[in-house]
């Protein structure tokens, strides 16, 4: 893992590589110039969060709204299928769904809305990647909803609830003041994690993602390709700056994890 | 479950059911042209001939297999050690490298890995493909025992001792009872990782290593969405079953009320 | 040398009015499978007064506080709250609090917004609150420690909040099930000081159940004894005493033994 994020620096900087030069700024300068990274960088860390905020805010209000439906052997079985789904049959499935000749345009077509495929809205490829989101979203979620599930009860927050009801608190006031911000608090470092797993991802943006921008992942593998090996230094430089995106968010998990022990 | 309870419960059901309920009619089907809302036909054929005419299959399944078996034996067993070090001596850096593989993309130190497995002549093998899904599977079974080892387990290790228990007696009195859970976990965890990983077996694999999520992907890029549906449904299976066993063994336990 | 033992009830909170019976308990029984717990116990909790009940552990001391607070359904038998059944009302309407050796604090909060937390529920305004609040916390020597969180405190320290808390939010009824059991003798002696304070200031009803002759004699107003699942009530401090069958005779003789 070291090695990975060393190498990446020092290709980056044209000290190692398959056609190295010595050190240089020049593929910086490159990736930078050509809005690569800032377009890469913006695109990765927007999806990511609103996928981690729409994600966490489903799960945590499922939480509250049924805390013990996880014991339920109906939502048990529906969390583990979306657990054990692929991203990548999130993502085809998506694709079936919204797509031009998907399942939605199929469905409006019957009811005269859409006459043909190319008349349906773009949901996926398209520039506000709203399918990567909602595959995103769908494949984050049931891990998402089980650690809050799994934190309501170590945190013992029915007794919790029903404590600051005997004080005075409506149930939902004591939903609301008490255990939405004891499981925000002790699961800041899940939703941190969430954060960067989002960032990280690659299947479902390969799929379901437009030419430009890329995100990280996505463009880290287009631009490695080894029939440019020119522009292979790049690949690295965007990987050193999502190492250091990532350096952040895990010293910041770790921190809370620290002080939440 | 009162009735808002139900209530939310069959609307995540029926979101739920829908995308699969979808993969399976594509699975059974052979065509689905447009405006239908099902495949133009519907019936068992393209599972036979999926089975029958496409030797890769077997190959990809047999390969993926292998591969997941001896990724989640290694790195549980090479875990279970590393967790109690990472635990007891770690500091702040160290943990930060454990973590990586949690949060960090496969596809991104796979490129990064690949130079180094190139010199190492495993690059476009199955033994560098293991090797980098042991690395994130190793990190994962690392961080998963390092919560197992706190000091209650410290206080039970230095009581066995003190009873006079041997090295063996400290693993079957003091860790086992709270290990084996997490041990079975962690199997089916990093077997699973192996099992539906894509972006290291394409970057490293180089197309020379077959595996189901390969196979997979092939189809969705052919178009073959019968195929993509059918592969898709196989590459589902053997994760939905570890993760209804895996949530079983990890279930919430709500506190019972003191009775006495 | 005799040892100085309580042998009368601290007359503070004593009114000339007919005490007014704030929960009552009708024909109680209760059982987990075939083991009765409970059988047939019929109670009254006047208000102001501190009802000790005393019984080893496992007689059903926890099972009744349990019950009487509305956290468990009896197989038969009803509770009524200021005259009205239990089952009727929302857990915010019955205003019951039970406090145990665990002494539950909010996390998120400090100890002054722990123990502001029914005024802020209820609007109150800001100078009020912090009035009132100070006050209490003066009242349980915690005013040096209104901005500390609750893992600063000690496990005294969270007892005296979590009594603040509960005091505030102006209870009908407080049930203390052995709240300080786990405290070292002198905090506990300190507490139980504290407790006869505060229920003197505040007028509190409440029904403390404990296994301690000694904690019994020092708090209760009046006594109760569970035995086999059966709850006998006696007319006064004397009665209580004079039963052999209550260990306060045992407990006497013992002390008297030693120090001669």
């Amino acid at each position: 893992m070291v090695w990975s994020v060393v190498y990446s620096i020092c290709y980056s900087f044209g000290i190692l590589g398959f056609l190295s030069e010595g050190p240089t700024l020049k593929h910086w300068i490159s990736a930078i110039g050509n809005g690569e990274i800032a377009s890469t960088t913006i695109l990765s860390v927007g999806i990511s969060l609103q996928v981690t905020l729409v994600s966490t805010a489903a799960a945590i209000g499922l939480v509250l709204l049924a805390p013990r439906g996880i014991e339920s052997r109906t939502m048990m079985t529906m969390v583990s299928v979306l657990l054990g789904m692929p991203v990548a049959i999130h993502a085809f499935v998506v694709y079936q769904i919204f797509s031009g000749g998907g399942l939605v345009s199929r469905a409006l077509h019957s009811v005269g809305l859409v006459g043909s495929p190319d008349e349906m809205p773009a949901m996926v490829n398209d520039g506000w990647s709203i399918g990567i989101c909602i595959a995103l979203t769908a494949s984050s979620f049931p891990i998402v909803y089980l650690y809050f599930s799994q934190l309501w009860a170590t945190l013992r927050l029915d007794k919790h609830c029903r404590l600051a009801e005997c004080i005075g608190a409506t149930r939902w006031q004591g939903k609301l003041r008490v255990a939405l911000p004891m499981l925000l608090r002790k699961g800041r470092p899940m939703i941190a994690m969430s954060f960067l797993s989002n960032l990280g991802s690659f299947e479902i943006p390969l799929l379901l993602g437009r030419q430009s921008p890329q995100m990280f992942s996505v463009l880290t593998y287009r631009r490695s390709g080894l029939y440019d090996l020119a522009r292979r230094p790049e690949a690295f430089a965007i990987a050193t700056v999502y190492f250091g995106m990532c350096l952040i968010v895990l010293i910041v998990y770790l921190r809370w994890r620290e002080h939440d022990e | 479950m009162n009735r808002l309870h139900r209530f939310f419960a069959l609307l995540a059901l029926w979101t739920l059911l829908a995308p699969v309920g979808m993969l399976v009619s594509l699975s059974i089907g052979s065509g689905w042209s447009y405006p239908r809302l099902l495949p133009d036909r519907i019936d068992l054929l393209p599972w036979r001939v999926f089975f029958a005419s496409r030797d890769g299959i077997v190959t990809a399944l047999l390969h993926s297999t292998m591969m997941s078996l001896l990724v989640s034996a290694s790195s549980t067993l090479l875990g279970l050690v590393a967790g109690r070090s990472l635990r007891k001596h770690a500091s702040l850096w160290l943990r930060v490298i454990a973590y990586i593989p949690f949060g960090v993309s496969p596809m991104v130190i796979g490129t990064c890995l690949y130079d180094l497995e190139v010199h190492l002549g495993v690059a476009g093998r199955m033994m560098g493909v293991l090797m980098a899904q042991f690395i994130f599977a190793f990190g994962f079974s690392t961080v998963l025992f390092c919560e197992l080892w706190n000091t209650r387990t410290d206080r039970l290790e230095s009581l066995v001792i003190e009873l006079g228990g041997s090295r063996w007696s400290i693993w079957r009195h003091a860790i086992w009872p709270y290990a084996h859970r997490l041990i079975l976990v962690s199997l089916l965890q990093t077997a699973l990782y192996s099992w539906l990983d894509y972006g290291l077996i394409s970057v490293l694999g180089g197309g020379n290593v077959p595996s189901i999520t390969l196979t997979l992907y092939s189809y969705i890029r052919e178009g073959s969405v019968n195929q993509a549906a059918q592969s898709g449904l196989v590459l589902m299976l053997p994760p939905v079953v570890g993760f209804a066993v895996s949530m079983s063994l990890l279930r919430p336990r709500h506190d019972g009320e003191k009775t006495n | 040398m005799s040892v100085p033992l309580p042998t009368s009830a601290p007359m503070d909170f004593v009114t000339p009015e007919v005490p007014r019976s704030v929960l009552q308990l009708r024909k109680i029984a209760h059982q987990f499978g075939s083991k009765i717990v409970l059988r047939n116990v019929s109670l009254d909790v006047f208000s102001g007064e501190t009802l000790v009940i005393l019984g080893d552990s496992g007689c059903g001391k926890t099972t009744l506080l349990n019950i009487s607070a509305g956290r468990m359904e009896p197989t038969s038998g009803e509770v009524l709250i200021d005259q009205k059944s239990l089952a009727s009302q929302s857990v915010r309407e019955r205003r019951i609090i039970y406090l145990d050796q665990e002494s539950l604090l909010f996390d998120h909060l400090n100890v002054f917004e722990n123990v502001a937390f029914s005024l802020r529920l209820a609007h109150r305004p800001r100078d009020e609150v912090n009035r009132r609040v100070g006050e209490i916390l003066r009242s349980v020597e915690l005013e040096d420690h209104a901005q500390h969180s609750s893992w600063q405190l000690s496990g005294g320290q969270r007892q005296r909040t979590a009594f603040a808390r509960a005091i505030l939010a102006n209870p009908k009824v407080l049930l203390l099930d052995e709240p300080f059991c786990s405290l070292d003798g002198r905090s506990r002696a300190s507490m139980q000081e504290l407790y006869i304070k505060l229920r003197a200031d505040f007028q509190m009803t409440s029904v403390f159940v404990t296994h301690d002759v000694k904690e019994a004699l020092r708090v209760g107003s009046r006594f109760a004894m569970m035995r086999d699942g059966m709850l006998k009530t006696y007319p006064s401090r004397q009665a209580f005493m004079e039963d052999e069958s209550t260990g306060v005779s045992d407990e006497i003789r013992f002390w008297r033994e030693t120090s001669e």
